[in-house]
């Protein structure tokens, strides 16, 4: 409760918005004197403190007010939000019903200045059109959404003709834009979105990460001290709700919904009109925040913020863009984090044994986990028999393996914090590709171990080589999955089968209809629409039949499966059925190869 | 990559790199050389190893996680020199990680980014630290990287816009009197980048290294401790041995 403190939030909420304009302009202003919120306001607002907030707008246009020495850009900027500001209350549709929307507009009432920024912040996402939408009315608006998902897909791939141009269309200064990058020398994709500009407000999903000081982490799309305005916004309506001893969780605004996620000093938020649920924005948030936590540690999170409530994170947390963004667009078409398990190759379970031996023949004192992992999806996974791995941490390790692509380079070693293993410390990983899209990773508790690790890597990939395995092994791999044609039951266009006694699931590569990315989206909407709809927290259901203009999809859970089976728009309910069923006998019989159904333990 | 030498004319001339064509003969036996890469973020350590290693760069390049670790061999006069380089990362968080890869070094090459006048206070930093704290016989290489973005002669681009933060003079000045080993380098061009490996090979008291192998790592902290912080420091951090170069 950080925030009790903040009784006048007239004043309070727009504190962090003006300081980091100011912050802007000068790099050393950032972050390192220790400013508790309640000096924040003394200290920093001795500037403003003369003038009401409420006039905030009118003041911009005398720049020279502010500092001598400020960059003009900056203070462009502020003026380009400033002048949207005001087009965001002549324009604006107010929230007119429910409840969150009622306190909302409380909040408003008692703030003009935030109402301003508030406003703003909802209505870039509206795009102008606002529509009420009952939160049970989820089936309607589901559908609406899906028929417009054609036009804007969420993918890297659909705006891949923007990315590398700095997309400035708007703003002329790009001086901030050139700064950040010295900051961390990779450029990300969208690292140079305008957030003023209607490219930044197309994206279907956004991110943002920030401290409960108001201080801008991360966002997934432009840069994130671009932004700042919309943090304080963030924190504001976080700090409303604090206030009054209550959590914010979700707003629904027409198409858009805000999810919240408080985890101590941060305060993570997605934006997004891709109906999914609020669960499963929360948990895409979870995911986002464990990333964090494998870079720093919760220990070291909750240090830093302990002492310096003002810190600004990004700091420790350089470098590692490529991390969140990576698993920011992998949440959308990876239905592995949705599912709360992971992909295994589909392969020989000798060869899977014949591998999992060797591994476990170099076992040695120094290592706790052992995995060879290709594109996301693990081939084998050697563990201590205490221990198990969640998929949670696994997902990280994936994710740090396919973000980067500095490990195909050389061999790696670096601390990660597997939080479901233990979020307080860190592991050491060591990290080689063994051959063109095979890694192996071998995990350790202890800093020092990296040659000795590198040795049991040469007595693997030695062993490995011979006897075929590894050529059997790029073999399987080449083939990539497995097609619904191997399964060959009649009628079923794609499935997901998760084995809830495995943490697994499996699903064949896509073929037609589902070769465009586009396509595959739909499908991937209607599984993660069956999957809401099952796991509902008021009322969750063991079938889901759906049936949609273009396809027909089954969600079936029992106590040892989960399963999402897509079907044609006119399958008949027994031809569906008797589908079912052969799939499933077909999984059953499948099963050793599908899945690590016994992974080799020391 | 045979054609690594061959590739700057000028270099080759520095007996350094081809690889491929060493015989296993007798009497070349490689030398073990361990090498620590140390700089702030994103000023280019591991292109410039990775230009030394495979002779290739990567533009937009994700920064390196942890530590990345590469091996190459180098040819000097009638011996064979085997670099185990560490590649570390340059963010902040993974400073505290460093000492365990710059504690056996015998060589360290810090890297700045002629571009970036806050990169220089940085490498200099990282040199009080490794006089202060690595095997007091390291040879430290400090590497001005990114030259190619200063280039007068850059043709098309006018990004360069002068754009020189750190004059090699006062770079030079300051590798002097700390006692380093100085170039300027271009890991996108290739220029200098071997340079800056045979000059610390040349300087590296190699005949010590064979008589003795590896043990000179688990002697290094000793002395270190028992030598006064001030014995390594007035020396210029101890590179300034009788050694040819």
């Amino acid at each position: 409760m950080a925030y009790s403190s903040l009784r006048s939030p007239n004043l309070s909420p727009m504190s962090p918005i003006v300081e980091d304009f100011l912050s802007d302009s000068n790099s050393t202003f950032t972050s390192d004197e220790p400013l508790s919120p309640t000096l924040q306001p003394q200290r920093k607002y001795s500037l403003l403190k003369a003038k009401p907030t409420t006039q905030l707008t009118l003041d911009i246009s005398s720049p020279t007010t502010y500092s001598s020495s400020s960059a003009g850009s900056s203070v462009k900027s502020f003026n380009a939000i400033s002048n949207k500001m005001e087009s965001g209350v002549c324009g604006e549709v107010r929230p007119k019903e429910g409840s969150v929307d009622d306190i909302l507009l409380g909040f408003m009432n008692r703030s003009n200045s935030t109402e301003l920024h508030i406003n703003k912040f909802l209505s870039t996402f509206g795009n102008g059109q606002r529509k009420e939408t009952d939160s049970d009315n989820e089936t309607e608006s589901e559908e609406e959404g899906m028929e417009q998902a054609d036009s804007y897909i969420d993918s890297d791939i659909s705006l891949e003709n923007n990315c590398g141009k700095p997309l400035i269309s708007q703003s002329p200064d790009n001086s901030l834009i050139s700064i950040n990058e010295e900051y961390t020398g990779y450029r990300r994709k969208y690292g140079n979105e305008d957030p003023q500009s209607t490219n930044w407000t197309r994206h279907r999903k956004h991110f943002f990460i920030l401290s409960s000081a108001g201080k801008p982490i991360y966002t997934r799309y432009g840069d994130e001290s671009r932004i700042s305005s919309y943090m304080g916004v963030i924190q504001a309506i976080v700090s409303f709700f604090a206030d009054s001893d209550d959590t914010i969780r979700c707003i629904n605004a027409g198409q858009h919904r805000f999810v919240f996620l408080l985890k101590g000093p941060l305060y993570l938020v997605a934006v997004s009109r891709t109906n999914e649920s609020e669960a499963q924005l929360r948990d895409q948030l979870n995911y986002l925040y464990n990333q964090i936590l494998s870079i720093l540690t919760s220990t070291q999170l909750i240090k830093i913020f302990e002492q310096r409530i003002n810190f600004d994170l990004r700091r420790l947390l350089g470098g590692t863009e490529p991390f969140l963004d990576n698993l920011a667009t992998s949440m959308s078409d990876e239905p592995g984090f949705m599912l709360g398990s992971i992909q295994c190759v589909r392969m020989n379970k000798d060869l899977r044994d014949k591998i999992g031996n060797i591994m476990q023949s170099v076992k040695s004192k120094d290592l706790l986990y052992a995995m060879l992992i290709t594109n996301r999806k693990l081939i084998t996974l050697l563990r201590p028999k205490k221990h198990s791995l969640h998929p949670a941490d696994l997902h990280l390790v994936f994710n740090m393996v396919n973000g980067s692509s500095t490990f195909r380079s050389a061999e790696s070693w670096t601390p990660i914090c597997l939080p479901k293993f233990n979020n307080k410390g860190f592991l050491y990983a060591y990290v080689c590709y063994i051959a063109t899209n095979v890694c192996l990773l071998l995990i350790s508790p202890d800093k020092d171990k990296f040659f000795e690790l590198s040795e049991a890597k040469s007595i693997i990939v030695e062993q490995i080589s011979m006897n075929n395995i590894l050529q059997d092994l790029e073999e399987t791999l080449r083939c990539d999955g497995y097609s619904i044609a191997d399964v060959g039951v009649p009628g079923l266009r794609h499935f997901i089968y998760k084995s809830r006694t495995h943490v697994q699931y499996t699903s064949p590569t896509f073929v037609e209809p589902y070769c465009n990315p586009q396509e595959r989206q739909i499908l991937f909407k209607l599984y993660r629409y069956t999957h809401d709809r099952m796991h509902s927290r008021v009322r969750s259901l063991k079938v889901h039949y759906y049936a949609g203009s273009s396809e027909t999809i089954l969600g079936w859970i029992t106590s040892s499966f989960e399963l999402y089976a897509a079907f044609g728009p006119l399958v008949s309910k027994s031809a569906l059925t008797s589908s079912s069923h052969a799939l499933l006998r077909w999984i059953k019989r499948e099963e050793d190869n599908l899945f690590i159904v016994n992974s080799p333990v020391f | 990559m045979s054609n690594n030498s061959r590739q700057n004319g000028s270099e080759s001339a520095a007996r350094a790199g081809g690889e491929n064509g060493i015989t296993p003969s007798a009497n070349l036996k490689p030398v073990q050389v361990k090498l620590v890469l140390l700089g702030e973020a994103a000023v280019g350590k591991s292109s410039l190893v990775f230009r030394f290693v495979n002779n290739e760069f990567q533009e937009n390049k994700e920064p390196t996680i942890g530590a990345a670790f590469l091996t190459q061999k180098c040819r000097l006069e009638d011996k064979v020199i085997k670099f185990e380089i560490w590649d570390t990362a340059g963010q902040e968080r993974f400073h505290s990680l460093a000492p365990m890869y710059y504690r056996n070094a015998q060589a360290a090459v810090v890297v700045y980014d002629v571009t970036k006048a806050a990169s220089l206070d940085k490498a200099k930093s990282w040199v009080k630290e490794l006089q202060r704290q690595a095997n007091p016989n390291i040879v430290i290489a400090l590497a001005g990287n990114k030259i190619d973005l200063v280039q007068p002669n850059e043709e098309g681009e006018d990004d360069s816009e002068s754009g020189r933060q750190v004059p090699t003079e006062e770079a030079k000045a300051y590798a002097l009197e700390a006692g380093l080993l100085f170039f300027e380098t271009s890991a996108k061009k290739g220029d200098g980048v071997r340079d800056v490996f045979t000059e610390i090979a040349k300087k590296i008291p190699l005949e010590h290294i064979i008589s003795r192998p590896r043990q000179v790592n688990s002697n290094s902290n000793q002395i270190n401790v028992i030598q006064p912080p001030g014995a390594n420091r007035s020396n210029g951090g101890g590179p300034s041995r009788d050694c040819a170069c």
